[in-house]
């Protein structure tokens, strides 16, 4: 049974979704994937010099291009700055432009869905992107309300936002949510989260407040790979961004409920779980732990199509 | 123990203040017609939830709850109850949107009538409440008002240790308020109740 319906036979619907809706238990969803998905992956492995130059970005944004390929996406820009190859394709000029080119492809199309990810350098304590020419000049670098401002000028309200950098959680909104996971995660409580009834009692104001405004979802389901005060990595041992590559893992073992699409939550929170499991309490010793934040919002979006 | 245990806690013991109430008021009191009830349920349904440019797309919905409640005569003054809930992701539209799954605590309080056709006592409720709430798969929480609204059906089954127990069912309803997005939930519950303090009239 197709259950979404369209708003204009709102009260009829209503009473037919809601007497069926039960049916959904264990019910699989078959949609043609639509054609109308599109992302821009960047990728900045190498900066002018040496001293700050990374080592898998350009891996990061390869992998997970030709990974969305198959799952659903068009690719329609890869920027990658890289030892060798693709060197200062990733700049803000060029980063801007694939961005703001999507408009085009996007054209009247509101239900359109684009992706952005970023893999490279993050500005400490601002989490602000770097791209290849940004090193020196700090005018180049992307702020959070940077690249809101050109998210928001596309027309479509679908808008998925994935950034494996430092200090990335600053591009996260929570929206009408408090997040309980800890932007520092290298303070005495870690990793751990505060309980949900001691966070939503202890605000429960402002809580109630926000979901009484019109606006409560953000616009843009963002996915950082760390807090707004955590370093994020890349280690050799998996030769890609600690969360990419979990991010990359999760199109085949991220999907939750087995319907054959691996949502946007779905992926963070497989990613979250291993990076709990498999870097902060491996690499305690050596490294500062880390996790992965997603914005608030009742929306989801799919990531992968596995169908 | 974890703050937020303790405020469960406080709120599951609030729950049979409306009872005691009653206990205390009809000590001794011959012919009292006021009196309490307590009950335990469990619910299932389908939650819808509504956006402005986005369809409406239905999930299931689970829930269980402890309630009790004043009655006097042929109202209910007041009902108290505490729910925990489940409402999983929903279904997806066409470009692969779909609401997140979320669960949490819900405490509400709701008046109403009761009216007797024979052995069947049936409620109308209606009232608010506060939910408190994390999405599925996340650590993102949030709290958020609905309106409530309830029939409910109560059947005594004559168990001869638990005097004045009855079966009841009910047809929940809800309009939950979560920023940009209405849920509207329907369901089904089934449960039983027992009095706290047996009703008497003259």
């Amino acid at each position: 049974m197709s259950l979404p319906v369209r708003r204009q036979g709102a009260p009829l619907a209503l009473l037919l979704a809601l007497a069926s809706a039960a049916a959904l238990a264990g019910c699989s969803q078959d949609i043609e994937t639509p054609t109308n998905r599109y992302a821009v992956v960047i990728g900045v492995q190498d900066y002018p010099g040496d001293t700050s130059d990374l080592t898998y970005p350009d891996d990061d944004a390869k992998e997970l291009a030709d990974l969305l390929d198959t799952a659903g996406w068009m690719v329609v820009s890869r920027l990658i700055s890289a030892v060798g190859d693709h060197v200062n394709e990733a700049t803000y000029a060029n980063i801007d432009s694939a961005i703001s080119g999507l408009a085009t492809l996007i054209g009247t199309d509101t239900d359109a869905t684009v992706l952005v990810y970023y893999s490279g350098h993050g500005e400490d304590s601002t989490g602000k992107l770097i791209p290849y020419d940004a090193l020196s000049d700090n005018d180049k670098r992307i702020a959070p309300a940077t690249l809101a401002n050109w998210l928001d000028a596309l027309p479509c309200k679908n808008k998925l936002l994935i950034l494996d950098s430092c200090y990335s959680g600053n591009f996260v909104v929570a929206g009408d949510s408090i997040d309980a996971s800890p932007q520092d995660s290298n303070t005495s409580s870690g990793t751990l989260e505060d309980g949900l009834l001691e966070t939503a009692v202890g605000n429960l104001g402002e809580l109630i407040a926000a979901s009484l405004e019109s606006s409560g979802s953000p616009d843009v389901l963002a996915i950082s790979a760390a807090g707004s005060a955590d370093l994020s990595y890349e280690t050799g041992a998996v030769s890609n961004g600690v969360f990419t590559y979990y991010l990359l893992k999760a199109a085949a073992s991220g999907d939750a409920n087995g319907d054959g699409y691996v949502t946007a939550t779905e992926a963070f929170a497989y990613a979250k779980s291993c990076i709990k499991a498999y870097w902060n309490s491996v690499n305690a010793a050596s490294y500062a732990a880390f996790l992965p934040h997603i914005s608030g919002g009742t929306g989801d979006l799919v990531l992968y199509v596995n169908k | 123990m974890r703050r937020g245990t303790s405020l469960l806690a406080i709120a599951i013991v609030a729950l049979g203040l409306p009872g005691l109430a009653v206990a205390q008021a009809g000590q001794g009191r011959a012919g009292a017609a006021l009196a309490g009830r307590f009950d335990a349920s469990v619910a299932a349904g389908a939650a819808l939830s509504d956006d402005p440019d986005r369809d409406l797309l239905a999930a299931p919905a689970l829930s269980f709850g402890l309630g009790s409640e004043l009655l006097w005569r042929a109202w209910v003054p007041l009902r108290l109850e505490w729910r925990l809930f489940s409402v999983s992701p929903s279904a997806m539209d066409d470009y692969l949107f779909s609401y997140r799954g979320f669960w949490g605590h819900r405490l509400s309080a709701e008046t109403g009538a009761r009216l007797r056709l024979d052995r069947l006592e049936l409620e109308f409720l209606a009232g608010a409440a506060v939910s408190a709430s994390k999405y599925a798969d996340t650590s993102l929480v949030s709290a958020y008002l609905s309106a409530l609204a309830e029939l409910r059906a109560l059947y005594p089954l004559r168990v001869k240790s638990m005097p004045g127990l009855h079966l009841t069912a009910g047809l929940p309803f809800e309009c939950m308020l979560r920023g940009s997005t209405r849920t509207y939930s329907l369901g089904l519950s089934l449960g039983a109740s027992l009095p706290l303090w047996k009703e008497k009239t003259r």
